[in-house]
C-alpha cells in the first residue's frame, strides 16, 4: 500500500481532494460571509480585505459561495458516480454472467445510450421539470410519506440532478464490469466453486464482482470529474443547481452579466472546478498506473 | 580471419534503480562459412548477445560494453548510419515469432521488396522479381501471388520462410537466427532447419543460431557455445561440446534433454 | 484469381471454389458489414422509444406550452390541438404513428412557431456539420502529431509537458473556456467575433469575403468544441504507438537497417492510427454534444443551439427529433468507423488466418 502513496499523481490528487473534504465539512466555520447574504450595497466590488474574491451582482461574498460550493460539487459528484457504479455493476455483472439473450439484450441497451449525445439526453430530461415530478411522488401511499419527508431534507433538485447524472455514467462501468467477468468467467476458481456448490448469487458477489472492482475503481474516480463537469455545466446553462444554493456552476452563470468587467466572477469558479477535476483526474490516473504495475 | 571477433562483451538493464547484469564478459569468434550455436536455459543471455551485436537493444535501459569488431570496424562504436547498413545487409536476423515479427498492415511482398531495395541495387520491377525469386528457393510456392498476401494469411512455416528470404534477400555474411523453430511445429521445425542448413552451404554465410534445444543444435551446428547466467562456460565443436562435456553445467543440460539420442543420424556436414 | 486452395483457407469451407467474379475477399467483407447494419437495427429501434419516452414523461400534456402562450384558450380549442397532434389516443398509438412519420423524415410541427420541424433542422444542418467536421480535422491535426511524438520519446520533456496539458485540457470545463475566451479575445483585446456566423454588414460583402468572415467567427466555436476531444485523442494516440512499438515487427524493421523515420511512420504509425479510427467513431456523440456548447455561448444558429432552445421552449417535437437524429447521426459515425477500420486493417479485410 505504501507503494501507492509514493506515486507522484495519486499523492498530488490525492492531497488536494482530502483539503477539499475539509473545507466542504468545515464550510460554515471558513467562509467568512453568509454565502446567501444579500447586500445590495456591495454588489460587484473586486477583492479586498473584506471580500477577498469579491462579490456577485447581488453583493454576496464570492468566497464564501465558492466554500459552500465545494459542498454541493462534491456530494454531487459523488453520489452522482455512486449511482451510476452501482447501476454499471448489475448490468455488467448480469450481462456477463448470464451471456446469451440476457447479455444481448443489456448491450444492446448499453449501446443506445451510449450513441445518444449525452447532453442531449441530459437537457431533455432535466428541463421536463422531472423534480415537480418527484414531488408529486410524494403522494403515493406508502412510499409517499418517506419520499416526501427525504425531499424536505434535500432539495429535490439536487437529488434530480444526481440521479440523471449517475444514470447518463453507468454504461462505462457496465462495460468494463461485463467484460472482466467474462474473462474471469474461464477461470479454474470459478468452477471449483460451482462444484463446491456455489450459488450463482454468491459466485458473482462474492468471487467475481471482487477482482473486477480494479478497473471499476478507476473508472469512478475519474468519472467523479465528469460528474462534476457536467453538474457545473447544467448549473452554469440554469438547469442544475438553482440560486440561491451556490454552486461554482451558477456562479459562472451570475457572473455572465458583468463578463468583461467583473473578471473574479469569472476566473474564480472556474479555476474551483479545473482544480478539483484535475485532482480526481490525477488521482484516478495514478491508481490506474499503480494497478497495472501490479 | 574470423568474420566477427566479439571480446568481453557485456550487457546490463538498468530498470527503476537496479541493475540487471544479462551478460557477462562473453568472447568468441564468427568464422566465414559456419554455423555457431549458443545455447542456454531461457535467461542465460544468449539473446541479448545476439542483439547486442548489432546495437538492436534499447539503449537506455540497455547499457552495452566490450568489443564487437568487424574487419577494422568496431561495431558497438560506429556511427548510425554505418550500423543500419550493416544491420540487413552484411548481418541479418530470423527470429523467434514470425507472427508478430512481420508487419501485419504490409503485403508480405512490400516487406520483401523494401529491404531488396535497401540494401542492392534492384529497384521496382526488377526488385519485384528479385523477391519471386527468394521466396521460390526458400520454398513457397505459387510465389508470385504469395507477394501480394499478407502475414496472417501464411501459416507459420511459410511466415518463418519468408522471413528468411527477406534475411537473404541482401546476401549478407552472416545470419543471427534467435531461436527460429522454437514457435513452429516439430515437422516444420525440421523443414526450416534443412532450408537453412542447405542456403548456409550455397550461399556459404556464417550462422550464429540462438537456441535452448540441443537437438536443433545437433542437426545442422558446427561449433556450439553453452552460456549460463550470461557467461560462456564452455565453447567448442558440437561433436566434442555435447558428447565429451567438460563442463558440469553443460553435463547438466545434457542430462535433461529427453528427446536426443545418441544414435540419431545427424543431417549436418561431411 | 484466387486458386481452389485459397478458397479452402479463408472460408474455411470443404470445397473448392470455381473461378469467379467476386474475389473470396470481397464477399467475406460484405458478409461482415452487413452483420455489423443489422445489428444497428435493434438499437435504432431503442433510439426512437427513447425519445419519443422523453416527451410522454414530461407532466402536464406536452401542448402546455403552446397553450400558455395564449391562456385565453378555451377548453374546444385545446381538446381540438390534441386530436390534431392526436393526443388523445393510447401511448403505442401514438408512437406507432410517430416512428412511421419519423421514417418518411417527418418530424412533425415545432410548437414555437408552428413550421415543419424537418425545416427548421435542415437550415442549420450545415453550420453544425461545419463546425463538427471542422474541429474533427483540428483534434487530428493537432493530437495525433502530438502523442506520436510524445512516443517517440516516452518520459521525456516533451512527453512529461505534453502530459501535464493533457491533464490540464481534461480537466478544464470548456464553457468556461469559451467565457475566458470570449472576455480575453472579445471583449479585452477585440481580436475576434464572440457571436453569430457573419458579421453586421455581411449584406454587403463580396463572396470571398463572405467565406473569410465566417471562418473568422468560426474560429473560437470550433476551437472550443475541439478542446475536449484534442486531450482524449492525443493521449490515446500517445498510449497506442507507445505499444505499438514495443511489437516485434518494429524490431525487425530495425534490425533490416531501415531509417528510424521509415520505421516510425512507414511501418509504426499505419498500425497505431487502427485503434484511433475506432476511437474517433465512438468520440461522435462527444463531438455533437460539444457543439451545443459552443453553438450557444456563442450564439451560432446551429442544431446544436436549436436544441438548447427548444429544450428551454418545452418545443418537445423538435426535441424528440433531434435526439433521434442525434442518435442517428453516432449510428452512421460509428459505422463509417467500422468500415474505415475494416478496410485499412488487412486482417480483417481479407479474412480470419488459415488455421495451422
Amino acid at each position: 500500500m505504501p507503494r501507492l502513496f509514493r506515486n507522484r499523481m495519486v499523492l498530488a490528487g490525492g492531497v488536494v481532494l482530502v483539503l477539499l473534504a475539509v473545507v466542504a465539512v468545515f464550510a460554515p466555520w471558513l467562509a467568512p460571509h453568509d454565502p446567501l447574504g444579500v447586500n445590495l450595497a456591495d454588489a460587484l466590488l473586486p477583492p479586498s480585505a473584506a471580500y477577498p474574491l469579491g462579490t456577485d451582482p447581488l453583493g454576496r461574498d464570492v468566497l464564501s459561495r465558492l466554500i459552500f460550493g465545494t459542498r454541493i460539487s462534491l456530494v454531487i459528484g459523488c453520489i452522482a458516480v455512486g449511482i451510476s457504479v452501482v447501476v454499471g455493476m448489475a448490468v455488467g455483472a448480469l450481462a456477463g454472467f448470464y451471456g446469451g439473450w440476457v447479455d444481448a439484450v443489456l448491450m444492446r441497451l448499453v449501446d443506445t445510450l451510449l450513441s445518444i449525445p449525452t447532453i442531449f439526453l441530459l437537457l431533455a430530461i432535466i428541463a421536463m421539470d422531472p423534480a415537480e415530478q418527484l414531488l408529486q411522488l410524494g403522494r403515493l401511499p406508502l412510499v409517499g410519506g418517506l419520499i416526501a419527508g427525504l425531499l424536505r431534507v434535500v432539495d429535490p433538485q439536487i437529488v434530480i440532478l444526481m440521479a440523471a447524472i449517475g444514470l447518463m455514467s453507468w454504461m462505462g462501468v457496465a462495460r468494463l464490469v461485463r467484460a472482466e467477468i467474462l474473462s474471469l468467467k474461464e477461470r479454474e476458481f470459478v468452477l471449483a466453486a460451482r462444484v463446491i456448490g456455489c450459488s450463482s448469487w454468491r459466485l458473482i458477489t462474492r468471487h467475481l464482482l471482487p477482482n473486477a472492482m480494479a478497473p471499476v475503481l478507476v473508472s469512478a474516480t475519474l468519472g467523479v470529474g465528469g460528474a462534476i463537469l457536467l453538474e457545473s455545466l447544467l448549473s452554469y446553462l440554469g438547469l442544475g443547481v438553482q440560486p440561491p444554493t451556490p454552486s461554482w456552476g451558477n456562479i459562472l452563470n451570475e457572473g455572465r452579466v458583468a463578463l468583461g468587467v467583473a473578471w473574479w466572477l469569472t476566473l474564480s469558479p472556474g479555476v474551483c472546478i479545473l482544480v478539483t477535476v484535475l485532482s480526481f483526474n490525477l488521482l484516478g490516473e495514478g491508481i490506474r498506473e499503480w494497478l497495472e504495475r501490479q | 580471419m574470423p568474420l566477427l571477433k566479439i571480446e568481453e562483451l557485456s550487457v546490463a538493464y538498468r530498470r527503476e534503480g537496479r541493475s540487471t547484469q544479462a551478460v557477462a564478459g562473453v568472447s568468441f569468434t564468427i568464422e566465414p562459412g559456419e554455423i555457431i550455436a549458443l545455447v542456454g536455459e531461457s535467461g542465460c543471455g544468449k539473446s541479448s548477445v545476439a542483439l547486442a551485436l548489432t546495437r538492436l537493444l534499447p539503449m537506455p535501459p540497455a547499457f552495452v560494453s566490450g568489443r564487437v569488431m568487424m574487419g577494422h570496424t568496431s561495431l558497438l562504436d560506429a556511427p548510425e548510419e554505418t550500423l543500419r547498413a550493416i544491420r540487413g545487409g552484411v548481418i541479418s536476423y530470423v527470429f523467434q515469432e514470425p507472427a508478430t515479427s512481420l508487419n501485419p498492415v504490409l503485403t508480405v511482398g512490400e516487406q520483401l521488396v523494401e529491404a531488396i531495395e535497401l540494401h542492392t541495387a534492384s529497384r521496382g520491377g526488377q526488385a519485384k522479381r528479385l523477391a519471386i525469386e527468394w521466396l521460390r528457393r526458400v520454398g513457397i510456392s505459387s510465389a508470385e501471388e504469395r507477394l501480394g498476401a499478407y502475414p496472417h494469411e501464411f501459416s507459420g512455416g511459410m511466415q518463418q520462410r519468408a522471413m528468411i528470404a527477406m534475411a537473404l534477400a541482401a546476401q549478407p555474411s552472416l545470419l543471427v537466427a534467435d531461436e527460429p523453430t522454437t514457435a513452429l511445429d516439430v515437422t516444420i521445425q525440421v523443414q526450416i532447419l534443412r532450408l537453412l542448413r542447405d542456403l548456409q552451404r550455397t550461399l556459404n554465410l556464417s550462422v550464429l543460431l540462438i537456441s535452448h534445444d540441443l537437438m536443433v543444435v545437433e542437426r545442422i551446428a558446427h561449433r556450439v557455445g553453452v552460456m549460463a547466467a550470461g557467461k560462456l562456460v564452455e565453447l567448442g565443436p558440437v561433436a566434442q561440446v555435447l558428447h565429451q562435456p567438460g563442463h558440469p553445467h553443460t553435463q547438466q543440460l545434457l542430462r535433461y534433454r529427453s528427446m536426443m539420442t545418441l544414435n540419431r543420424t545427424r543431417e549436418t556436414h561431411d | 484469381m484466387w486458386s481452389a486452395e485459397c478458397g479452402v483457407r479463408s472460408t474455411g469451407l470443404s470445397f473448392p471454389i470455381p473461378h469467379s467474379p467476386f474475389r473470396i475477399r470481397d464477399i467475406v467483407m460484405a458478409s461482415y458489414l452487413i452483420r455489423r447494419v443489422l445489428g444497428f437495427v435493434p438499437v435504432l429501434f431503442l433510439i426512437t422509444v427513447i425519445s419519443f419516452g422523453i416527451m410522454h414523461l414530461a407532466p402536464g400534456k406536452p401542448t402546455d406550452a403552446a397553450m400558455s402562450f395564449n391562456p385565453k384558450v378555451s377548453l374546444e380549442a385545446r381538446q381540438r390541438l390534441e386530436k390534431l397532434y392526436g393526443l388523445d389516443r393510447p401511448l403505442h398509438v401514438q408512437y406507432a404513428q410517430w416512428l412511421s412519420r419519423t421514417a418518411r423524415v417527418d418530424f412533425g410541427r415545432s410548437f414555437l412557431d408552428d413550421r415543419p420541424v424537418t425545416e427548421k433542422i435542415v437550415e442549420r444542418l450545415p453550420i453544425t456539420l461545419t463546425i463538427n467536421v471542422c474541429s474533427l480535422l483540428l483534434i487530428l491535426g493537432i493530437a495525433i502529431p502530438l502523442g506520436v511524438t510524445a512516443a517517440v520519446r516516452p518520459g521525456r520533456w516533451f512527453d512529461r509537458v505534453s502530459t501535464v496539458f493533457v491533464f490540464i485540457g481534461y480537466s478544464t470545463p470548456s464553457f468556461w473556456l469559451a467565457l475566458f475566451c470570449i472576455a480575453l479575445f472579445g471583449v479585452t483585446l477585440r481580436w475576434l467575433p464572440i457571436s453569430g456566423v457573419h458579421s453586421l454588414d455581411y449584406e454587403a460583402f463580396g463572396s470571398v469575403h463572405r467565406w473569410l468572415d465566417m471562418g473568422w467567427h468560426l474560429i473560437l466555436p470550433v476551437g472550443i468544441a475541439a478542446f475536449g476531444g484534442l486531450a482524449g485523442i492525443s493521449r490515446f494516440m500517445r498510449s497506442s504507438m507507445v505499444e505499438v512499438l514495443q511489437q516485434d515487427y518494429i524490431r525487425t524493421a530495425r534490425a533490416k537497417g531501415l531509417p528510424e523515420r521509415r520505421v516510425l511512420f512507414h511501418h509504426g504509425l499505419r498500425n497505431g492510427l487502427l485503434p484511433v479510427i475506432t476511437i474517433l467513431g465512438l468520440s461522435v456523440p462527444d463531438l455533437i454534444g460539444g457543439a451545443v456548447i459552443a453553438e450557444t455561448i456563442f450564439s451560432i444558429p446551429g442544431m446544436g443551439r436549436l436544441f438548447y432552445e427548444a429544450v428551454m421552449a418545452r418545443d418537445y417535437p423538435v426535441v424528440m427529433a433531434l435526439v433521434t437524429i442525434g442518435g442517428v447521426l453516432t449510428m452512421l459515425g460509428n459505422f463509417f468507423a467500422d468500415v474505415a477500420y475494416a478496410y485499412a486493417d488487412p486482417r480483417i479485410r481479407v479474412g480470419a488466418a488459415e488455421s495451422r
